[in-house]
């Protein structure tokens, strides 16, 4: 595993953590099927939720949040859809992101969106 | 976290501004900015601008969705002037500046990706429109300030870059020195000053008319073969006009401040000269461009000369457009989607050879009628409005010697044109003209109605269809302009004799 990966996952760990303290319920973490991945699939009372973390050490290159296009955005969109057919789920769903900033030698900074797409 | 940050900018459409109402709202959605109001391209490109400057001002814009709006939306907006209002408006946002103080100022300015703030056109009547819609204070880029500062009653702050602005609101960051944006130098005035009268030998008619054009207003015409003169004359009749009033300055200057690439430092205070040459458009001339409308030449010679040279070169359809302005004083460029109204104060001096081959009279071989259709081109309405129809010779070599004793000076001529206009605007101020040039026909051939001994040879050139009305009503203005010129209350037999002369070119 690469530090890039590794920081990866250790931002999704620490984002599962953080909204199942806020009462959500993780589903499954990195969901794929053949058109991507969902980093987290939480349920959040009735509805479906994909989860896009980011996370960085630093915000040289501009804020976690940024890295999400429109396009991302929308490609999540269909990936929480079929997650729906998948699991049978009937209920709405929705769309989160969840940025981290990690810095190495300093308190670790979550902020998360909601119904980004 | 505020919802809603309100500032202030300016649009300008023409030489007038409206306060534009910037508004910022933050979204919890995805970062990005969306500019709503009628932008055009270079305002939407603010959106990569702000962005980029704030970064590197060392205030970054919230990483959430931004959306500005600018009101009144139905206006249309140009260019990057509103790049400070919308990056500031941005940082209040998220509190990086004090919203209060914000919403009590007027914004100007473009930015570049260094958070630089650069210089823009048409800071006079944007500061102009903040100050009379109320707003005390007004930051302007450091490359505006002196211009700016032409308009009083009102606080400018000068500001380098958009660390500076966001300080002035309240900004927690360090002052930063920075190498502010600023234009070229504003032209240094010719060494020489104008060109003097006295260097005109000779022609010594053109040099009272052109006295009388200056004295009264009057549009001209110089007809005559090359090196008469024609250049020479026009290029003097700046000179010895009258300095603009405050109004006029103020006016002159808007549109300098608009048309201009260089820092205006000082009003404009004499009239301005402006020659475009005969290969004009009527954009250039009148004024237009595709979406943003620029001042053409007509509104640069505003309260000064616009002179044509080889008038007859110019395409018809440019000179015809140039009724409309001659007629309201203000031109006025509709667009689909905007208008803007320029002012149109000029007087025209229109100079001509007699024929297109432009040699000495003796010399010329065109025949009859290609002489009479190239002044043709000169339609009937546009030369009807010309008061004053000057036919020119060569210098003969006794006018030159006789020269050697020195002819009228500028600023001699300039004192009697002050003079002449004082006197004219006595007498017609009540109704509302300054000049004899706008004083009606009718008004003339009633309650200034002069003799009939002193109108005779005038009378009979009606009578006999050699002159027209509107002629007629020319000879009388121009006989107006000369005898407040030497001084006397009203035109005499010699006044009406002289301006019948000084209309030589036709009838």
């Amino acid at each position: 595993m690469t530090t890039q990966q590794a920081l990866g996952r250790a931002g999704e760990a620490l984002a599962a953590e953080h909204l199942t303290a806020a009462g959500m319920r993780l589903v499954r973490a990195n969901w794929r099927c053949r058109d991507g991945e969902i980093d987290l699939l939480m349920r959040d009372g009735d509805s479906l939720v994909a989860v896009e973390v980011k996370t960085r050490t630093s915000l040289n290159a501009g804020h976690p949040f940024e890295a999400i296009t429109a396009r991302k955005a929308s490609r999540l969109r269909s990936l929480v859809r079929q997650a729906a057919v998948d699991l049978g789920h009937r209920g709405s769903i929705r769309v989160d992101a969840v940025a981290i900033l990690l810095p190495p030698d300093a308190a670790a900074l979550l902020e998360h969106l909601k119904g980004i797409a | 976290m505020t919802a809603l940050i309100r500032t202030w900018a300016v649009a300008l459409h023409g030489v007038s501004g409206t306060i534009i109402e910037v508004e910022a709202h933050q979204s919890n959605s995805l970062p990005g900015i969306v500019i709503i109001g009628l932008p055009d391209a270079a305002l939407n490109e603010a959106r990569e601008r702000i962005r980029s400057a704030a970064a590197n001002s060392g205030c970054g814009l919230p990483a959430r969705k931004l959306t500005m709006n600018l009101s009144p939306a139905e206006l249309p907006k140009h260019g990057a002037g509103f790049d400070l209002a919308l990056a500031l408006a941005a940082l209040g946002c998220d509190g990086t500046v004090d919203p209060a103080s914000l919403h009590r100022c007027v914004h100007i300015g473009e930015l570049g990706l260094d958070g630089r703030v650069r210089p823009v056109r048409g800071v006079l009547p944007a500061v102009l429109a903040a100050q009379r819609a109320g707003f005390d204070t007004v930051l302007v880029p450091v490359g505006n300030q002196a211009e700016a500062e032409l308009v009083p009653g009102i606080r400018i702050v000068p500001v380098a870059s958009l660390r500076h602005a966001a300080r002035f609101h309240g900004a927690d960051l360090l002052d930063e020195r920075v190498e502010p944006v600023l234009l070229a130098a504003p032209e240094p005035a010719a060494d020489n000053g104008d060109p003097d009268l006295a260097d005109i030998a000779g022609n010594a008619d053109a040099v009272l008319a052109l006295q009388a054009a200056a004295a009264g207003g009057h549009h001209m015409f110089l007809l005559g073969p090359p090196g008469a003169g024609k250049t020479m004359l026009a290029e003097r009749l700046p000179g010895i006009l009258p300095d603009l009033d405050p109004d006029a300055s103020l006016e002159a200057s808007c549109v300098r401040s608009l048309s201009g690439d260089r820092a205006l430092t000082a009003l404009v205070t004499r009239p301005p000269f402006v020659a475009p040459h005969h290969t004009a458009t009527q954009a250039a001339l009148v004024g237009g461009g595709s979406g943003r409308v620029q001042p053409g030449a007509v509104a640069r010679a505003s309260h000064g000369v616009l002179f044509l040279d080889e008038a007859p070169e110019f395409p018809r359809s440019v000179l015809d457009a140039l009724r409309q302005p001659m007629e309201r004083g203000s031109i006025t460029i509709h667009r689909a989607r905007s208008q803007a109204t320029y002012p149109a104060k000029f007087q025209l001096v229109l100079a001509a050879n007699p024929c297109p081959c432009a040699k000495d009279e003796r010399d010329c071989e065109c025949p009859v009628a290609v002489r009479r259709r190239y002044l043709g081109r000169l339609s009937g309405p546009l030369l009807d409005r010309v008061d004053l129809q000057l036919r020119l010779r060569r210098v003969a070599l006794h006018e030159l010697q006789a020269h050697q004793s020195g002819g009228v000076t500028s600023a001699e001529a300039k004192a009697r044109v002050a003079a002449a206009r004082a006197a004219a605007s006595e007498r017609f101020g009540t109704q509302g003209w300054t000049r004899n040039s706008e004083v009606p026909g009718s008004a003339l051939r009633s309650q200034w109605r002069l003799a009939a001994s002193a109108t005779g040879a005038l009378d009979r050139a009606l009578e006999r269809g050699v002159l027209t009305l509107r002629g007629y009503d020319r000879v009388l203005r121009v006989a107006w302009s000369l005898a407040d010129l030497a001084g006397k209350t009203s035109p005499d037999r010699a006044d009406i004799g002289q301006a019948l002369y000084l209309r030589g070119v036709g009838a």
